[in-house]
């Protein structure tokens, strides 16, 4: 007698993730190393300020608003924030997270308890009800909004939501809730290098980028 | 064994009385049976009542591919108990293990139950059934495929006892060399009540036995185990619970964590996906259960627990080989997109070449 849950569990852990974590790491190398290899033309001018050190410094200024702007675009910025902090703190910090870069790379750092985890899911998922609903709402960023933008919405709200699930057993059978969740997980990775998730890893260059031209002209980024 | 047991075996007031165990004992068992059976205790004197009268059917006991610890667990219950003197109280007219006949004389006892009492005894299985060869498993010549069917067709209800029978257990695991599988796979056309564990526990297999004497067949979750034993998850009930709520883990079985009693997830417990009563019922006389030990749960009562990515991985850990594949798509990622960068550069070079050069004339045309 089979258990379909189990068998889906394993799926999940054993052949999905293998699949998903083959298009991840390939798809986002792909892209890095064509970016990379295309380039830019080279600027023959002479540099009137220091491109390198605007690049630096504009990868980490850019994390914080510019004056004015989050009372311009409060859901977007509140909301952005406690998405991103919300969700990192969930993925990072939660012990059986945790467990799987010990897995895989050998390395651990300390947990949170499940207060903590909790509160940031499920802050989280409410910055993204916001979120979403700021899109749909608001004439300008509707007409802005493709259907990729709603996709990686749901493909990132999913894994918070079933995990959730999973761990309070809110409904449904455990092994299946936690097949689940894997699986939402996987589908993140496999949509990863193919939209605009890609700019968890793009936002490094594209910052430093707009840094450096500014560094180049002597301006301050 | 023989047959004559079966017309001279006592009522269990008088295995009671002789094993000295007092009336007092007794309701209490029956109260602690009721609770586990997830009974109203107002059903306790019910219980009570159908257990000292009782029919004693009789029970034929087949072990196929198995290592006798579902025998071992279910007769190792600290004598005199209850739960023995239940079992002893059916009528067991063959077991291999525990029968005094062998050869001829055992399957002469079997036969003649199965005669005497068609369409109303209980088979109760332990251990896989080979479908690949019968001569991998037989007994006294009788391959196991064929005694389980010939023994079926007159059984009242069938119990599995230990994974292995449930759902094929050990013998299934993967690369499963001997094509075993449960009892379900092969009979279709009887109740067939799941126990599983590896091996399951006392209390459960007699308190199931107990259910079925009193008040027929339990009801059964998708996997056909009883609701009342198996309706909650290890995790749910553990007493470490509170250390996996605080973030506290054991790191290793010698550790800080570990001499602390906290919790065994990152140790490779199967806890949050194994439906149990260990937690609550414990083993030896509720004296223990693994994970009291500082062991992490296996998952023994879940189907396939011998192939679940490995005891000592934790649940969210994948369970393939996927470092190699990891690297592989590193690899492979930056080849295609080197090949592509290159490829996109010597497009936009040709396009460049086979540009038309354009004077001031041709504009004017």
């Amino acid at each position: 007698m089979n258990n379909p849950a189990f068998d889906l569990l394993m799926w999940a852990r054993g052949p999905g993730f293998d699949i998903a974590l083959v298009i991840f790491l390939g798809g986002i190398i792909l892209r890095v190393v064509e970016i990379i290899i295309l380039g830019r033309k080279k600027d023959m001018a002479p540099a009137k300020g220091s491109p390198v050190a605007q690049g630096i410094k504009t990868i980490f200024s850019r994390s914080f608003p510019r004056p004015g702007l989050v009372k311009f675009a409060p859901i977007t910025y509140v909301g952005g924030y406690i998405f991103h902090m919300g969700f990192f703190v969930a993925f990072l910090f939660f012990a059986p997270h945790i467990a799987i870069f010990e897995d895989a790379f050998g390395i651990s750092w300390p947990n949170a308890g499940r207060v903590i985890i909790e509160s940031a899911t499920a802050l989280a998922v409410l910055a993204l009800i916001a979120l979403i609903y700021s899109r749909m709402t608001d004439p300008v960023r509707k007409a802005l909004t493709t259907f990729d933008d709603y996709l990686v919405l749901i493909l990132s709200g999913l894994p918070l939501i079933t995990g959730y699930v999973a761990v309070n057993k809110l409904f449904g059978d455990p092994q299946m809730m936690l097949a689940v969740h894997i699986l939402t997980v996987e589908a993140l990775m496999v949509a990863f290098p193919f939209t605009k998730l890609m700019h968890a890893v793009t936002f490094v260059m594209a910052r430093y980028y707009n840094g450096s031209i500014q560094g180049r002209k002597g301006a301050e980024s | 064994m023989a047959n004559d047991n079966m017309t001279n075996k006592p009522m269990l007031p008088e295995l009671m009385k002789t094993h000295g165990v007092s009336r007092r004992t007794f309701m209490k068992y029956c109260a602690s049976l009721t609770s586990l059976m997830a009974l109203s205790p107002a059903m306790v004197p019910r219980v009570a009542h159908a257990l000292e009268t009782a029919k004693r059917p009789s029970v034929i006991w087949l072990s196929f591919q198995e290592c006798t610890g579902c025998t071992e667990s279910i007769t190792r219950s600290h004598a005199p108990t209850i739960e023995d003197l239940i079992f002893n109280a059916v009528s067991l007219d063959y077991h291999h293990t525990l029968q005094a006949a062998s050869g001829h004389a055992a399957e002469a006892a079997r036969e003649q139950a199965m005669k005497e009492n068609y369409g109303n005894y209980v088979l109760i299985v332990d251990g896989s059934i080979p479908l690949d060869n019968p001569g991998y498993s037989c007994i006294a010549g009788i391959s196991n495929l064929d005694m389980l069917k010939e023994t079926a067709a007159g059984a009242a209800a069938i119990v599995s006892v230990g994974t292995c029978a449930a759902y094929g257990g050990i013998p299934h695991a993967n690369p499963n060399p001997t094509g075993a599988v449960a009892v379900s796979e092969i009979i279709k056309d009887k109740p067939i009540i799941n126990v599983p564990g590896c091996p399951p526990i006392p209390v459960v297999m007699t308190g199931v036995l107990a259910h079925f004497l009193t008040f027929g067949i339990p009801e059964l979750d998708e996997l056909g185990r009883p609701k009342a034993f198996y309706g909650e998850s290890i995790h749910d009930r553990c007493y470490r619970r509170p250390f996996y709520d605080k973030g506290m883990f054991a790191e290793g079985f010698d550790d800080e964590g570990a001499r602390g009693g906290w919790c065994l997830y990152k140790l490779g417990c199967k806890g949050p996906t194994t439906k149990s009563a260990c937690a609550t019922v414990k083993w030896n006389n509720g004296v223990s259960f693994p994970i009291e030990a500082g062991h992490p749960c296996l998952g023994c009562t879940e189907p396939d627990f011998w192939d679940n990515g490995g005891f000592y991985k934790p649940l969210s850990v994948p369970a393939g080989d996927y470092r190699k594949l990891g690297l592989a798509a590193v690899a492979g990622g930056a080849a295609v997109g080197v090949a592509s960068a290159l490829l996109s550069k010597a497009g936009k070079a040709k396009a460049a070449k086979a540009h038309e050069t354009v004077d001031a004339h041709d504009l004017e045309k």
